[in-house]
């Protein structure tokens, strides 16, 4: 292959009417052939592997981890000490930092003590109501979900906020993972009766929408949304580039245009609705998917109106004006085994075909079912470590990463299944095993073997999220609101925790931006981490983040009385989960005194003191190691 | 153990660190091209594939859609035969229906420079300018409707969610002035609001935030968190940040040196230096009378326009990379929209625009920085040569719209490509919007074909399977 055919290869056009150029060499490979391919096998009956130093095993996780390590001949890392693990833990699950009455219970505890102690902390941190603000949070970016429709208009979805409610719910419920995502695919239908089931499928219609439309446009529109819909499931349920196929077929997996179309049709007749949840003046809105019936796929434009088919046509080259023929709906060849769409109840008049979709997504012994579950392994993987064991967690096809540990993925998916699919099982094994507990090191055998650490050998530094790093401003300020659900809020300064801000895609809020949150457009498994000085600057000057300070200031001013020497400690304590050492003592002291003391040239005793306090917390806030958690 | 010394030389113009290894292939021997982020951070300057002249890029957006046919595609037959039937009309072709019948141009043409270029006499400054612009008269877009076609002529896709040119090519390239924006966007300065699909439009997709295009305020100071909070002097911030770096150093040793920590304690000292040197590039009174006249800044048609062309000239000189000026606010007749009455509308907003952007080109020119600088200027589509309802106005048209180029290596007088006789569609060297973006690239030196960006395992690129570069406009 020349590397003019490779560039072509390179491209994958999904947008618009395109693919103009003639690609010949690949040659579609057969299905039993693709097969092979790591993550379209079923899933497969592994036993953790023996290894040398026991010591250090304390779940099967580590057995992997571990057989790697001694392979290669690098050491294993020792535990980190406790208020480091305990921070760990709480911005883990939680996405704040641990209130700092924890810490104290924790010192000078025996080890076999410290270690029963730490797991009933990841059970109570499990329990709690923050728990499912934080993990909806992550589960919102794959979904691209927003509150508006964007493009001109960007009308507000009132009752958008109904999904990230469910969210939360079903992962503090400790929601089975199969039914988390056939409620999202075909709640509406499978318990009608139920709010919460309804509410899923938000995630089907969260994207954008364009309602001024245009004669010219709304046929293509329409399958742009089709596309919305599918590629999204596609990226965030199985890490399968699907949307790649619209205009030709997918150039590296094994997916066709025909499997393509096949599964758009599913969503023939979905579409997004605000519905009004009870009767009289304005009443309460939700706004989720729902299947209109045949009459009702009506589009009023000027006066006129256009019914679209309740049919998927096959569009050649993915283009609204060279429709082919209709396509019923079915699922990508590659991942049904010894089934065919019938199985599901595709062709049936009695299953809704989103119940289809459901049934085949979630099925493990024939359909997507063991891919659905090493995608999400990977990704509650992924937020434990700060990067999944395949390092794309929307892309477990052909051009995306290989895992590190295959076998461990594997018999994670088997687990996570064996366990009822239940999420929260795989939080406690995964934060109660040694290469979870482990410390930050240097070690220059491992880093010449492993200069990645793609084996795990120690543990890496990683930067809050956007949220987190607002709500622990706000949470050691000591102002957090913590009601739970409901309407957002627009407003920057609003006192509850981040995710309850309101995702408007016109007015996509700047403290969130600055720190990389996602557009809300498209599928985002693994967000960027970008360090700039307008991050600095924010933080620097912003009113809002010397009010944090202030209010942080005068929490330890209260905490400690009139002790002025216990400020310094209460500070970090509060801020940075620990006691600070002797020299750092002593340098935040004489920064306090100098300040203090310029602050007295011109004001008042209480103020200036108040004034150098509340720099000390705001020095505090700026530090690094108040947003890069080990 | 690095000194403090070491880690700032290793930051360099380190803007920061991009924890992403979404490394483009680039030829060998050529350490960090376009798109290649290196250890130096996201906005680091990178040569590009090629060398060229222009560094810099001006893109002045007539938002709305204004009418090639009353502006720089002179068509006297349409004249002749106003009020004939338009052979070929298609009456849907645009937002509303149209009448099928040919609405003359209300403005007179007339010819200026060496190249005889048709000018309306709407842009009596700008006509004096002809010889330096390069005229495209068939461009086309594929979206009738306003915000889609603003994306589209934005990011290439008429849907939402993909990178803008800019922060393609500060991704590219990175920007010359780490003390700036690499990517500056201006909207209305007289409240008619942001052009239709808002901020979508300067926003960097896939790509990370870094690249988004930065709006600058129309009120208060440009650029937010640009001034030290409730008057903290400079010492006090000094000792504020000395403390810091203090701490953040000695929590960086406990973890061997790892270079995101070293660059964001490099970010607080960039920051601290960018509230000193930022505002006065903003600063227009630092201009001399002559120029800001020049501008047109004591004409109060123009002068809102005349003060972010002057703006985006002393961006140009501090090294900004990329910087859109938008004309026109939201609503239909607070734009180039001109569905109610052409005459009325682009006599409003000509006037707005062409002494300003005439001053600009003038400008750069006379400072020398025309060469290393792109100036562009378009709308996101055309408009009707048949009339609406009302009979005096134009709707939205894909298929035929004017996009002029200036400086940056073009041939100066030249007009490529051409409609019918009417105006009403691009028949002769048909121009996309991927064939525009690929030119731009080209220009600054990027092909467009290798500035790539995996996402979601697709690696995107700006001009998507499409573009072709523009070379018989180039010089």
């Amino acid at each position: 292959m020349g590397p003019h055919t490779r560039y072509l290869l390179s491209i994958c056009c999904l947008l618009g009417p395109s693919w103009t150029f003639a690609i010949d060499s690949v040659e579609a490979t057969s299905i039993e052939v693709a097969r092979d391919f790591w993550s379209y096998q079923p899933l497969s009956n592994i036993h953790p592997p023996q290894v040398v130093n026991h010591e250090w095993v304390r779940t099967p996780i580590d057995r992997f981890i571990l057989a790697h390590l001694e392979q290669q001949g690098i050491t294993c890392g020792e535990l980190t000490d406790p208020a480091t693990l305990i921070r760990r833990a709480y911005f883990d699950l939680l996405g704040l930092p641990p209130p700092s009455e924890v810490l104290p219970t924790f010192s000078g505890q025996a080890a076999h003590h410290l270690d029963l102690s730490y797991r009933h902390l990841v059970d109570r941190l499990l329990a709690s109501n923050h728990y499912g603000e934080r993990w909806a949070r992550h589960w919102l970016d794959v979904t691209r979900f927003a509150e508006s429709d964007g493009f001109e208009q960007d009308k507000d979805r009132p009752g958008a906020y109904h999904y990230r409610d469910f969210l939360i719910k079903a992962f503090n419920e400790n929601m089975a993972y199969n039914q988390f995502v056939r409620w999202q695919i075909a709640g509406d239908q499978l318990a009608p009766e139920e709010l919460m089931a309804c509410t899923a499928t938000g995630f089907l219609v969260a994207g954008s929408e364009n309602v001024v439309q245009t004669k010219k446009e709304f046929e293509r529109d329409r399958y742009d949304k089709l596309d919305d819909m599918a590629s999204t499931v596609g990226t965030a349920m199985l890490g399968l580039t699907i949307g790649c196929a619209r205009c030709h077929d997918h150039k590296y997996d094994p997916i066709s245009q025909q499997d393509y179309y096949s599964l758009v049709s599913t969503f023939k007749k979905t579409v997004g609705k605000s519905l009004a949840l009870s009767d009289g003046e304005n009443p309460p809105q939700t706004y989720h998917a729902i299947d209109l019936g045949t009459s009702e796929l009506i589009v009023s434009l000027e006066n006129e109106n256009f019914t679209l088919e309740p049919k998927v046509y096959f569009l050649h080259r993915g283009m609204a004006d060279e429709k082919g023929d209709v396509v019923s709906q079915g699922f990508p060849q590659i991942l049904m085994r010894g089934q065919k769409e019938s199985y599901w109840g595709t062709d049936s008049g009695d299953i809704p075909s989103r119940v289809a979709l459901a049934n085949w997504i979630t099925d493990i012994p024939h359909g997507a079912g063991p891919l659905l579950s090493r995608v999400m392994v990977n990704r509650v993987w992924h937020h434990h470590f700060g990067r999944g064991l395949v390092e794309t967690p929307t892309d477990f096809g052909n051009r995306g990463g290989r895992p590190s540990h295959p076998q461990l993925l594997d018999w994670l998916a088997s687990y996570f299944v064996r366990s009822g699919w239940r999420v929260k099982s795989l939080h406690r094994l995964i934060m109660t095993s040694s290469v979870y507990m482990q410390r930050y090191r240097t070690d220059t055998i491992a880093t010449q073997k492993d200069p990645d650490n793609r084996l795990l050998w120690r543990r890496s530094l990683r930067r809050l999220e956007s949220e987190a790093i607002r709500d622990t401003m706000i949470s050691v300020s000591g102002v957090l609101d913590p009601m739970m659900y409901g309407p957002g809020s627009l407003d920057e300064s609003s006192p509850r925790r981040s995710i309850y801000l309101t995702i408007k895609r016109s007015k996509l809020l700047s403290v969130m931006q600055l720190f990389d949150a996602p557009d809300a457009l498209q599928c985002v498994g693994c967000r960027q981490t970008t360090t700039v000085a307008p991050q600095a600057l924010m933080l620097m000057n912003h009113k809002r983040v010397h009010r944090y300070a202030n209010s942080l200031a005068a929490r330890i001013a209260r905490e400690c009385k009139h002790h002025w020497d216990d400020y310094v400690g209460r500070g970090f304590e509060i801020a940075l989960s620990r006691k600070p050492s002797d020299d750092e003592q002593i340098k935040m002291e004489t920064f306090i005194n100098r300040r203090l003391k310029s602050y007295l040239l011109a004001d008042t005793d209480t103020n200036a003191r108040k004034r150098a306090l509340a720099d000390f917390c705001h020095l505090l806030i700026c530090l690094n190691e108040f947003i890069y958690v080990e | 153990m690095l000194s403090r010394r070491q880690i700032l030389h290793k930051c360099g113009l380190g803007f920061g660190t991009l924890a992403l290894a979404n490394l483009l292939k680039e030829e060998q021997g050529v350490p960090a091209a376009a798109g290649q982020i290196n250890s130096n951070g996201p906005l680091a300057p990178r040569g590009g594939h090629f060398s060229r002249k222009v560094k810099s890029v001006i893109w002045i957006v007539l938002n709305g859609g204004p009418s090639q046919m009353d502006t720089w595609d002179y068509k006297p037959e349409l004249q002749r035969r106003a009020g004939q039937k338009l052979p070929g009309a298609d009456l849907d072709v645009g937002f509303n229906k149209t009448n099928g019948r040919l609405l003359a141009s209300p403005f007179h043409f007339s010819q200026y420079g060496e190249s005889g270029s048709w000018v309306s006499n709407i842009f009596p400054f700008l006509a004096k300018h002809v010889d330096d612009m390069t005229f495209v008269h068939s461009c086309f877009s594929d979206s009738n409707n306003h915000s889609p076609a603003l994306f589209q002529i934005n990011t290439g896709m008429n849907r939402m969610g993909f990178p803008c040119v800019g922060s393609w090519i500060v991704y590219g390239m990175g920007t010359e002035n780490a003390n700036l924006p690499g990517f500056v966007v201006m909207t209305d300065a007289l409240g008619r609001g942001f052009p239709k699909g808002r901020a979508q439009n300067w926003g960097a997709g896939f790509l990370p935030n870094v690249y988004q295009g930065i709006p600058l305020n129309n009120t208060g100071p440009p650029v937010d968190n640009l001034h030290p909070y409730a008057g903290q002097t400079a010492t006090q911030q000094r000792t504020f940040l000395d403390a810091l770096g203090g701490m953040n150093l000695q929590h960086q040793q406990r973890y061997g040196m790892e270079s995101e920590l070293a660059a964001r304690i490099e970010s607080f000292e960039l920051a601290f230096r960018m509230q000193t040197t930022a505002p006065g590039t903003f600063d227009i009174n630092l201009e001399s009378t002559a120029t800001r006249k020049q501008y047109g800044l004591d004409n109060e048609k123009c002068a809102h326009f005349g003060r972010q062309c002057l703006i985006a000239r002393r961006l140009v000189e501090q090294g900004v990379r990329f910087i859109q000026i938008y004309s026109g606010g939201t609503d239909n007749e607070k734009s180039w929209d001109g569905h109610l009455n052409i005459k009325k509308n682009h006599t409003q907003f000509a006037a707005e625009v062409d002494q300003p952007t005439a001053a600009l080109l003038a400008d750069l020119k006379q400072r020398g920085l025309l060469e290393e600088t792109l100036v562009l200027c378009c709308g996101e589509f055309g408009r009707t040569s048949d009339a609406e309802a009302t009979r005096k106005g134009r709707d939205h048209n894909p298929h035929a719209f004017t996009t002029w180029f200036a400086g940056g290596g073009m041939k100066g007088g030249l007009h490529y490509g051409a409609t019918d006789e009417f105006g009403y569609k691009a028949i002769e060297n048909r121009v996309a919007v991927h064939d525009l973006h690929a030119t731009i690239l080209y220009l600054l030196g990027i092909d467009h074909q290798k500035l790539t960006y995996r996402f979601n395992g697709r690696d995107f690129r700006l001009t998507d399977v499409y573009g072709n570069v523009l070379t018989d406009i180039l010089a």
